[in-house]
Parts: structure tokens; sequence; C-alpha cells
């Protein structure tokens, strides 16, 4: 348990209370400070407790827009058992606009956290230690941020325990998305830094989604987060009223984007600037013109064509144009038309 | 004439011409060092002599997107007079992906610019006293940068008195978007300190347009740039690719001139938009809302359509201030008066 955070309110109470996480602060301009997270518990009896968390980057905002909204307007009435809100985890990484805290920290990358470490480094370990022990799911909502733009929808890693795995595919199908994306891990990175990596270290139920992003919002996005949280708190059991599938609706099966080997990503071949000559769900084959990487210092030289290294769907392209040898500017997956084709097509 | 600018090659060069406008500088990091501004000379020979501007703004990347295409592609033999395009004006900010350069400057805001100022400063006194002049037609290509997305539309500033008004409003339509936005000019500010304020008190004819924004270019958004830039130049005669076609030209304006057409924030916080741009709402109808993040118990404040019309620009940057422009919404018109 932190020693270095603690919760304004108590957890465990019935009905609705909202208060802060207070971490221990002391900074040039104030002295025995405390950098203060705003947290929502909203509780009715017996039943699973759901943690809901945005802003895990600062500049996606779809996520930290309907968990605030949730956090005002859901009653203890119209819920079984518990959710749990933290509407904005990077606070000053959103108010400047900005993926990272002011202190360059990656917020996703520094799970289990540490007691004695910087204020992010202590909110992680507090949520690590004090919240995703005593929590049934977990629900961490992202978007593209300002360098990305992705299909709205709700996605996981293809994890190796098959149980978890279980858990993991039926929560993502539960927001109702029209697209999933469902991954490898990414490489080079340790999985068990990032907000999920420690959830699922801890056997909890998780579930993610990336739903938007360029580092603004739009009201078809925004829509698509609601009505997906929305639907995923009634599969859970949480929120009251009848779930219903796509099926039920009457809307097509989900299509699935399968990421999990081969040549997703299109990155920069040299430093530009990048413009986007595929919209996201365009489909293209492998060797179509993807984009084009512009050099605005020499009038005379030709843009560098950046092609797809394989034929899927469009499922990211670029937010934020000036790009660096490397960086990702768009995302291919291979579309399988539902999950039983996606289970059928890989291991 | 400009004593601190000039351009790597005769502007009466006929043929593709691709140079430099080179400015004097010397920085902490280099003396004698010249500011490159890449420039490319489309010429056969004749009139009409357009300028092509994108870049005016660092992080509006369509205009930019648009003219480097017509720089690199364009079919010469298709020309007919004269094109001058600049595909980056505010270089530096581009590469930032700001809106003003490194040095705070606003180049929309310089003109007619200063001989012996900064390198901004310099370029606004090259264009103000030898391209524009040289020039029948400016065309200044925009979006709403990161602040602001349009529903892409060619825009025309239309003065309440003169004789500009209707040139302007013929110009406009050969952008072929689905509609003209009418702007009134600008309050608080010196009209001719923009770079379009300044060419057509010069007399120039002029073509604006707001391609989308957010900082961010879509496929979408640029295809719509490039089509409309392409009308534009077969408009004015300076190519005969004849896609100025009465049938695509520009058929509904939307009126911004009314003060009531400008929405702001009434409060700091995180605003959602909840309607599309190009999206018809009555006077009174939900539009947005501010959050509070760092407050989540305080109500969201509601923010309605302030008249009826069609939503032109929505809310890039969600995180806003007070008195920052959120959305701009004015009544469709056949006709402007």
């Amino acid at each position: 348990m932190s020693r270095t955070a603690s919760c304004t309110i108590d957890l465990a109470a019935e009905g609705k209370s909202s208060g802060y996480i207070q971490i221990g602060d002391s900074t040039n301009t104030s002295g025995w400070a405390n950098h203060c997270v705003p947290i929502i518990s909203i509780k009715n009896g017996a039943g699973p407790r759901l943690l809901l968390l945005a802003g895990n980057h600062g500049d996606e905002y779809e996520g930290q827009i309907v968990a605030t909204e949730l956090s005002r307007r859901l009653q203890a009435s119209e819920i079984r058992g518990q959710v749990i809100i933290i509407p904005c985890l990077s606070q000053e990484a959103s108010q400047n606009g900005n993926r990272l805290w002011n202190n360059g920290a990656n917020f996703n990358r520094i799970f289990p956290g540490n007691e004695d470490g910087t204020i992010n480094e202590k909110l992680a370990f507090f949520l690590s230690n004090n919240l995703f022990p005593t929590c049934d799911v977990i629900v961490d909502m992202h978007s593209g941020g300002r360098s990305m733009a992705f299909i709205p929808s709700s996605n996981m890693v293809w994890v190796s325990d098959l149980a978890l795995r279980k858990v993991m595919l039926a929560n993502m199908l539960a927001w109702n998305t029209e697209y999933h994306m469902i991954g490898g891990e990414q490489p080079s990175t340790n999985p068990y830094s990032l907000l999920p990596g420690d959830v699922v270290r801890q056997g909890k139920s998780l579930s993610t989604g990336e739903f938007g992003g360029c580092g603004w919002t739009t009201a078809e996005t925004v829509k698509i987060i609601r009505d997906g949280l929305h639907d995923f708190m009634r599969a859970l059991g949480i929120l009251n009223g009848e779930y219903k599938t796509r099926t039920e609706r009457g809307l097509p099966e989900a299509k699935i984007l399968d990421f999990r080997e081969g040549d997703a990503y299109v990155t920069a071949p040299c430093d530009g600037i990048y413009e986007n000559c595929v919209d996201l769900e365009d489909e293209v084959k492998a060797g179509d013109l993807v984009g084009q990487l512009h050099d605005f210092n020499h009038p005379d030289r030709k843009p560098i064509p950046v092609y797809a290294g394989r034929a899927g769907v469009i499922s990211v392209v670029r937010g934020y144009p000036p790009v660096m040898t490397g960086d990702v500017v768009c995302t291919i997956g291979i579309l399988r038309k539902n999950i039983a084709e996606f289970e059928a097509a890989g291991n | 004439m400009s004593g601190t600018v000039t351009p790597s090659f005769s502007l009466s060069a006929t043929g593709h011409t691709a140079g430099y406008l080179k400015v004097g500088d010397s920085t902490n990091s280099s003396g004698w060092a010249t500011f490159h501004l890449p420039i490319i000379n489309l010429n056969s020979g004749s009139a009409p002599k357009v300028l092509v501007i994108g870049g005016n703004h660092g992080d509006e990347y369509e205009g930019q997107f648009a003219a480097a295409d017509l720089a690199a592609k364009l079919d010469l033999a298709k020309l007919r007079g004269q094109i001058i395009v600049i595909p980056c004006l505010s270089l530096p900010a581009s590469y930032a992906s700001t809106r003003l350069w490194p040095t705070g400057e606003n180049f929309n805001r310089l003109f007619p610019g200063d001989e012996n100022g900064s390198i901004a400063q310099k370029l606004a006194h090259y264009l103000a006293t030898e391209l524009i002049p040289y020039c029948d037609a400016v065309v200044d290509l925009h979006s709403g940068g990161r602040g602001h997305y349009f529903f892409p539309s060619g825009t025309a500033s239309v003065p309440t008195t003169g004789d500009g008004a209707a040139s302007l409003l013929d110009n406009v339509t050969a952008w072929q978007t689905e509609y003209a936005i009418i702007f009134p000019s600008q309050p608080r500010t010196n009209v001719t300190a923009l770079l379009p304020g300044f060419a057509a008190a010069a007399g120039k004819s002029i073509f604006t347009a707001e391609l989308g924004g957010a900082a961010v270019a879509t496929a979408r958004s640029v295809g719509i740039a490039k089509r409309g830039l392409a009308g534009v130049l077969s408009r004015i005669g300076v190519t005969s690719s004849g896609e100025d076609k009465p049938e695509l030209r520009t058929k509904k304006f939307v009126d911004m001139r009314a003060p009531e057409a400008y929405h702001n924030a009434p409060e700091a916080g995180l605003y959602e938009n909840l309607k599309p741009a190009g999206s018809a709402v009555r006077a009174g109808e939900l539009i947005g809302r501010i959050h509070f993040t760092d407050s989540p118990n305080r109500p969201a404040v509601d923010i309605q359509a302030n008249c009826a019309g069609v939503i032109g620009v929505i809310r890039g940057y969600p995180r806003v201030k007070v008195g920052d422009c959120i959305a701009v919404i004015g009544p469709v018109r056949e006709t402007i008066d």
C-alpha cells in the first residue's frame, strides 16, 4: 500500500461521493503541496467493481469527456455494484494539450510505479497497489492523441493466457463498435510497464480502446465512445438496462482488424511533412500509395512516396504532419469479417 | 523594391524554374546566413500572372500540399500565363506545426512588412512591394490550423461598402466547395495588415479558402484543396484545364457577417463539439459543452447556437480559455447582398 498517496473519499461507502487522490508534493511555488487527481465513486450494494480511467495520455480527450460526463450524471440507483471513475489521470498533460507530463514522463510506461518517485510514478504506484487489486474490471480509454487518428474501436492484445484472452475478448466485443483491432504485443517495449499490462499482470479483467485521435474530438467520435461505454457497462451487469449485441440490434457483426503479424506499421523513410493520401477505412493493396513526404525546404525535390507494405484496411492515419524517420504514418490491418474468421486465421 | 530579399532566378524566366527567395540573416549559430524560402515559377511568358500561397499560417497543411502538388505536377502545355507558387510561406512554423513563426509573428498581420525588420517582415515587404504588384491575382490557401476545423470552403471577406464585393463573391464560387463562407471584415483588425487584405487594396483579384483544419490534413480535405485550386486557376484563365465548369461552381453561401455568428467560450475548460461541421442547427440548439476535468462535480456549461444556420467552424484544440472561438454559424443564402 502506498504511503505517499491517499484517497480523500471512502471507496467502500455506499452512494455517490467525489474527492481526490492526493499525492504529497513540494514545489518551487508550493511547500506542503498536494497534487490532486479527481476521483468519483458510485456504489449500490453488491456487484462487480469497475475502475474507469481516462486521460492516461493527456491529449486523448474523447475518454476524458465521457468519463467527466458520467462522473456528473451517473447515480447509484442506476447501477448495481460500483463504478470508480478517474476522468483525467494526466491532468497537466491534458491542460497543456500534450501526450506526456511536463517532466517528459509517459504515464503509460511507468508501471508498476514508484512510491518514492515523481508525482506520476507515485500515482502509478497507488493505482497498481491500492486500486487495481480491489477492482474486478479496469477500463483504460485511449485515442490517437495529436499524432494519430484511429478508426474508433475497442481493442485488445491477443494475450497467450487463454483464460485471460477469453475475458478480454468478451470485454472488447461488448463495446459494440463497428470495428475492433487485435494486435500482438508492442515491439521493444516491456508490456508490464503499460497500465493495461500491469492490470493483466495482476490477473484482472481489462478493456481498452482507441476512440479517435488527432488531439481533438468530433461529435462522431465522442458518440461512439459514449455509446460503447454504456453498452460495456450493461454487458457487465453494472449499468441498468438491457444489453443487446450488434446482431440482436440487426447490425452486421463487428469487423476485426488483425495486427497479430506482418507489416502492419508503415513508417516514414525520412524526415519531412507527411501528407495522408488515404483515409481511415480505405482498402489498399501491397504497393499502393498511402502518403507522401514533402521537403518544403527544397522546391525542386519531388515528394517521397510512401507505400503500403501489405494489403488491408487503413486503421490509423497520421495526425501531426511533421515526421521524423521511423515515425509511424499509418497502420494497415488485415480485415477479418468477424471474430470466427479471425480465430480461424491465426493461432 | 527590396534590398534585403532577392529571388535566385528572374521572374521573367519561362518554363518551370524552382529556386529560393533569399533573405539576409545573421543568427547565433550562423553569420552571413541566408534564409531560403522555396519559390517555383511556372511561366508561359504571357498574362495573367497569379501568385499562389500555401502556409501563410504554419499549421494549415491542406493548402501547402495542394500548392506543392501544383508546383510539381502542373502540365506546362496547359499553362496560359504565369503562376508563381510559394508552397510554404511560414516555413519554420510549418515544421514546428504552429500557426505563428518561432518569433511569435503572425505572417497574416505583418503587411506591408518592413525591409529592415525580422525575416518574416522582410518577406512580407518583398511580397508587398514586388510579388503582389507584379501579379494580377493572388490565391491564399488557409485552413483552421490547430484551433479550428472549417467545413472545407472557399471564403470571401466582404466589405460592407464598395465595389470589391461583387468580384470577391464571383471569385469564391470557383473553389467548387459545397458552401462558400462569407465573412465580414475582421473586427478590431487593420484589414490591409493581412496578405489578402493588402492585395485587395492593391487592386488584385483575390481567392481565399479555408480547407479543413485541426492541424490534421486528411486525404479527403487535401483532395478538396487540390480540386478547388485547379478550379480557381481555370477560372482565372491561367490554365486551360477546363475545370471551371458552371455546374461545378459553388451555389450556396453561408453568411457569417452577423456578430452573433461567432460563439465564444464563456469559461475555461474542455470543450466538446456536439455537432459536426456542416450540420444545420436551429437557434438555441445545443452545439457544445464545456467540461471541467479538474472538478468533475461541476455541471458542464452548455453552449447553444445564437442563430439558425449551418455550422461552418467547429473547435479543434479542445482546451479553451474564456473568449476563445468555439463555433461559427451562419444562415445559408443563395445570394449575398
